[in-house]
């Protein structure tokens, strides 16, 4: 049943090729999007390979809602095969690094952080119907698949280890050379909280540079304490610094997940 | 005991540390150590100054929290090679409140078995015994 309704689309050319894939794809039996859905739940889906086939897929005005186990954590608006707008809700805003120049390259980048912090967690997209306005920060699929593509796919070490703590993290700050190019998540209070240790470290630095040996060469990272059950971790790498508040009875694996990343220096 | 062999009894007595220290925290400088081997003066003075940023650091997010229960004793930091335990005693008067003990280890397990062992040194240190 598949293959004949796929058979009617005999073009050869890339269009006609997506249309077949896309046609065979709504056609496959119910059972097949199950253990699709199963798959992206348990964590066995590419996210960004999911989210692009969504984008390119939707014609009329969808809102698709991105959820990783009960919580939503991003909200797409796709409409023409573009995306009209990425809300996350918990993260960087709309506003990207000013480095960033297309609208492209602003939600590649947010989608790459999105799925840094919760690698191999599984997820789930759902649609509704939805409104479009005036869009002036649009991008196609194929736009945002070639700036994923040229976005640094390692990613930093201190992003290695972000990935590997951020679903035991109450909430985290990654600041760069420049502090105002953070990106962070958690509830505002506590990610306020981290930004202002920060800058205090920051200036302190600035003040004491030559009595911290600063700027250290060895990454290293620092435990606090903010409360009887949570530490505090402020982390640096080269130029970077990683804060992250976590319950203290995960001080040990995120200790094991630094040293994965830094034992080997 | 005097100081001296009070931090070589400390370090002596957990497996993997390298190095206990006595140290000043407003002036930076490492007053008296024991070390498995020969360190120099620079890297003891950065111990110092690292602590002392760290419980800057420390007194910053204390003061910012309105929890009461808030460990504001002991700094860890950890480096690819090594672990560093700094223990002060926050109820100390004024004038030894700027002392801490400031230990090298392996790893962090065994530097955290320092932390009561050097707390009661501290308070003899403040208590002048």
């Amino acid at each position: 049943m598949v293959q004949t309704k796929a058979e009617y689309v005999t073009g050869q050319d890339d269009a006609t090729s997506r249309l077949r894939q896309a046609i065979a794809r709504l056609c496959t039996d119910f059972s097949d999007l199950q253990a699709d859905r199963q798959d992206a739940d348990a964590g066995h889906v590419n996210l960004m390979q999911a989210l692009l086939v969504q984008i390119d897929e939707t014609m009329l005005p969808r809102r698709l809602t991105l959820f990783f186990g009960q919580d939503a954590v991003a909200k797409l608006r796709v409409c023409n095969r573009r995306l009209l707008s990425l809300e996350l809700t918990n993260g960087p805003g709309p506003e990207g690094p000013a480095r960033l120049t297309s609208a492209a390259q602003v939600y590649a980048q947010q989608l790459q952080q999105l799925s840094a912090t919760y690698q191999g967690t599984g997820f789930r997209i759902t649609r509704q119907v939805c409104e479009t306005g005036i869009e002036t920060q649009s991008c196609s699929a194929t736009q945002l698949a070639e700036c994923l593509t040229l976005q640094p796919q390692q990613g930093s070490r201190l992003t290695h280890v972000l990935a590997g703590i951020s679903a035991i993290a109450d909430a985290w700050v990654l600041q760069g050379e420049d502090a105002s190019e953070d990106s962070r998540f958690g509830p505002a209070a506590l990610t306020e909280q981290l930004t202002e240790l920060a800058h205090t470290d920051r200036t302190t630095k600035n003040n004491n540079g030559h009595a911290l040996r600063m700027p250290e060469i060895t990454p290293s990272y620092l435990v606090l304490s903010i409360s009887s059950d949570t530490k505090v971790i402020i982390a640096w790498d080269q130029a970077e610094t990683l804060l992250v508040a976590v319950p203290a009875q995960h001080l040990p694996e995120m200790g094991a997940a630094w040293h994965k990343v830094f034992s080997s220096l | 005991m005097d100081i001296a062999g009070r931090l070589s009894a400390l370090r002596e007595s957990t497996p993997g540390c390298a190095l206990v220290a006595f140290g000043d925290l407003g002036t930076r400088l490492v007053l008296r150590s024991s070390a498995a081997g020969q360190q120099p003066q620079e890297y003891l003075d950065q111990l110092c100054a690292q602590a002392a940023h760290g419980f800057s650091l420390q007194d910053a997010l204390t003061d910012q929290t309105t929890s009461p229960n808030v460990d504001a004793a002991e700094v860890i930091v950890v480096t690819p090679q090594e672990t560093r335990i700094y223990i002060r005693a926050p109820g100390a008067a004024q004038d030894t409140a700027n002392d801490a003990i400031l230990c090298v280890c392996d790893n962090e397990h065994n530097a955290r078995t320092l932390v009561t062992p050097a707390m009661a040194l501290l308070d003899d240190l403040c208590a002048g015994v």
